[in-house]
């Protein structure tokens, strides 16, 4: 799933001006001529002469279709896509309440159920994982993660 | 001589030995787990070391350091993901190597060539500690800027699509880096009242994310089908190497070279050693068209090079105290625990035990052979597992490596919002490795193009008036403007056919 170059170079530019508004706004060091906004103003500089220029090489050989949509015709794959997103996400979300290794295990196991990893291995693993890691980074690295009820028994 | 033989008297004892031994195998788990860096290693054996005697506690940094930067190249080449930072550059090409069924060789050459480097960089590190830290303590904020200017110019080239892709990919590294309270003004910039934005980005979990969850998402797309390629295993190892060296012997002599002098400037260490080796053996190679498609070059170029980084680095920390890179700087500290106060008295009036710490970077060097290609092999077998049981355990390791950081679910968040943005540019063709440079140059460019123009009053000419300044602007304006020049030549003998 792609945009052309011609939408990616306006994108580009749009961002670039964004960024040099937001970095006009910057206070200044008083009684000094460079101060917080130089630096972020030359990066929007750079952003928007790149965007030009990739938007006129785009225009020069005929951008192509707006939206080369390739394997997001798929549903499936969509949802292949979006499911580490949604697996880090709902981590970050259960991981306080359920405690790191719970958390893993579903993160995990889910993730190797929608890849048609047969049920009666993926279970198992995805709570050896689970564990290892557990015990390798938080007793090893000494890595404060977050604990919950199957730690305490760990 | 009678130094020397005190110095290495010093380290033949079976419980120095042993220390060195057991830090080595503690450097290459930590290098191999990405998100870990060599940095952290270092960081998590300081506590250890309070209970050892001054040797055994510097040999167990210097093994620790040596493996850990090796080991980064191990996850890197068989997972994409790089272990550490200094494994980045050429993370894409021992990855395109595994592709291809080369994991073991690329995996050799990286032991190979990790190795020499190391001695080569202690080599330069012997003879010339002094002299050379003596040159680095001119550098000022001029210098500095273009050093800068001069590593983030080599990534725009490293990467073989579009270099206008390169640049936006760059500005996009740049912009990140802006984010945060850690500016010349002191400003929160971009943060958008959140308080961890304050502390900035931190390049390890965005590292992570574009590298390797972008991966994850990726292969996720494709149902996270097997390669069908078979890893050719490497045989006996010495039997290849040799082959290596005799073909490979100018690109690891510039490595070397490169790696050691970037290494002994303050600052600067295997990280950008490897991006600017890299980029270097893509300039010079006879065949360039290759790099990008799992080609040796280019690994055996910039694995040299970090790895003599890191002897370089050591020469600036024990002549005068100034960390050549953030592992010296933790050295240091270490150092002066153990009242072994870096500074030119350190060489009248201890020399055995800088003979010691010679011998123990030799030392740490052949260890890293046998005990790296052990790693290797063990690590290849992780290819062996199907990619839809690899991929879902290496999204947990990323969870975890992002988090480990700083102990903090911001990691995690960065890894993300990373592992999607790395996604969605690579399916335009747009390349993450110089936006990785970007995040983690940007501030060292920022502060010193804003601290020159501040001394110069606003004149560009200050930052020519320097001779090495002036010589390593010369240099950078050449690397920017060489392609400018090939472009407008190619423009117009297309205008004016022959």
């Amino acid at each position: 799933m792609r945009v052309n170059d011609l939408i990616l170079a306006i994108m580009v530019i749009v961002g670039g001006v964004a960024l040099a508004a937001a970095a006009s706004r910057l206070p200044p060091i008083p009684g000094q001529a460079y101060g917080a906004e130089v630096f972020p103003l030359l990066t929007a500089v750079g952003l928007i002469l790149c965007g030009f220029a990739l938007g006129a090489q785009a225009l020069r050989s005929g951008a192509g279709p707006a939206i080369a949509l390739g394997w997001a015709r798929e549903r499936a794959a969509l949802m292949r896509a979006a499911a580490p997103v949604a697996a880090v996400i709902a981590y970050m979300l259960l991981a306080p309440r359920l405690g790191f290794v719970l958390a893993t295990a579903l993160m995990t196991g889910g993730l190797f159920v929608l890849l048609r990893v047969r049920v009666v291995v993926a279970i198992p693993l995805a709570i050896v994982v689970a564990v290892i890691t557990y015990y390798s980074f938080a007793y090893g690295l000494r890595v404060p993660l977050p604990r919950g009820l199957v730690e305490g028994w760990l | 001589m009678g130094a020397i033989e005190n110095g290495i008297a010093l380290v033949l004892h079976w419980d120095v030995l042993l220390t060195i031994f057991l830090a080595a195998a503690f450097g290459l788990v930590v290098g191999a787990i990405p998100g870990l860096t060599a940095t952290m290693a270092i960081a998590l054996l300081v506590p250890v070391t309070f209970f050892m005697d001054p040797i055994p506690a510097v040999g167990a940094m210097i093994s620790c350091s040596a493996m850990a930067i090796f080991a980064g190249d191990i996850p890197s080449t068989l997972m994409r993901m790089p272990g550490t930072p200094a494994s980045a550059a050429y993370t894409d090409e021992c990855y395109a190597m595994t592709r291809k069924g080369q994991a073991q060789l690329a995996l050799g050459a990286n032991v190979l060539f990790s190795a020499l480097g190391g001695l080569f960089g202690t080599f330069v590190l012997i003879i010339s500690a002094p002299l050379l830290a003596e040159v680095a303590l001119q550098f000022s904020s001029f210098e500095y800027f273009w050093l800068a200017l001069l590593g983030l110019a080599c990534a725009i080239f490293i990467g073989t699509g579009s270099p206008l892709k390169g640049m936006i990919s760059l500005f996009i590294g740049l912009f990140v880096a802006s984010i945060g309270l850690e500016n010349p003004a002191g400003i929160p910039r971009f943060t958008m009242g959140n308080t961890d934005l304050m502390s900035g980005v931190d390049f390890i979990p965005a590292m992570i994310g574009l590298f390797a969850m972008s991966e994850v998402i990726r292969s996720m797309v494709s149902g996270a089908q097997d390669w069908d390629v078979k890893q050719v295993a490497l045989g006996n190892p010495l039997k290849g190497w040799g082959h290596l060296f005799v073909k490979y012997w100018p690109q690891q002599l510039r490595g070397n070279i490169t790696g050691t002098a970037i290494g002994i400037l303050p600052g600067a260490g295997a990280d950008i050693a490897a991006w600017v080796s890299f980029a270097m053996s893509r300039k010079f190679s006879k065949t360039p068209e290759k790099f990008g498609t799992g080609h040796l070059e280019g690994i055996v170029e910039s694995t040299s090079s970090n790895n003599a980084a890191l002897g370089g680095a050591w020469v600036p920390a024990l002549v005068f105290g100034i960390p050549g890179d953030s592992i010296t700087a933790i050295v240091i500290g270490v150092l002066y625990l153990k009242g072994l106060n870096p500074g030119p008295t350190l060489f009248l009036n201890n020399p055995e035990s800088i003979y010691a710490i010679f011998f123990i970077f030799i030392l740490a060097n052949v260890a890293m052979v046998p005990l790296g290609l052990a790693a290797a092999r063990a690590g290849t077998a992780l290819l062996n597992i199907p990619r839809r049981i690899l991929m879902p355990i290496i999204l947990a390791f990323c969870v975890v490596g992002a988090f480990a950081v700083n102990n903090a679910v911001y990691g995690v968040i960065i890894m993300l919002v990373f592992g999607v943005l790395g996604f969605l540019m690579e399916e335009h063709e747009v390349p993450v490795a110089p936006c990785v440079l970007g995040i983690v140059l940007g501030k060292m460019l920022e502060e010193s193009f804003v601290t020159s123009m501040i001394k110069s009053d606003g004149s560009f000419l200050g930052f020519f008036e320097r001779p090495i300044a002036g010589g390593l602007g010369v240099v950078t304006l050449l690397v920017l403007l060489i392609p400018v020049w090939g472009w407008l030549r190619g423009r117009m003998r297309r205008t004016q056919p022959a």
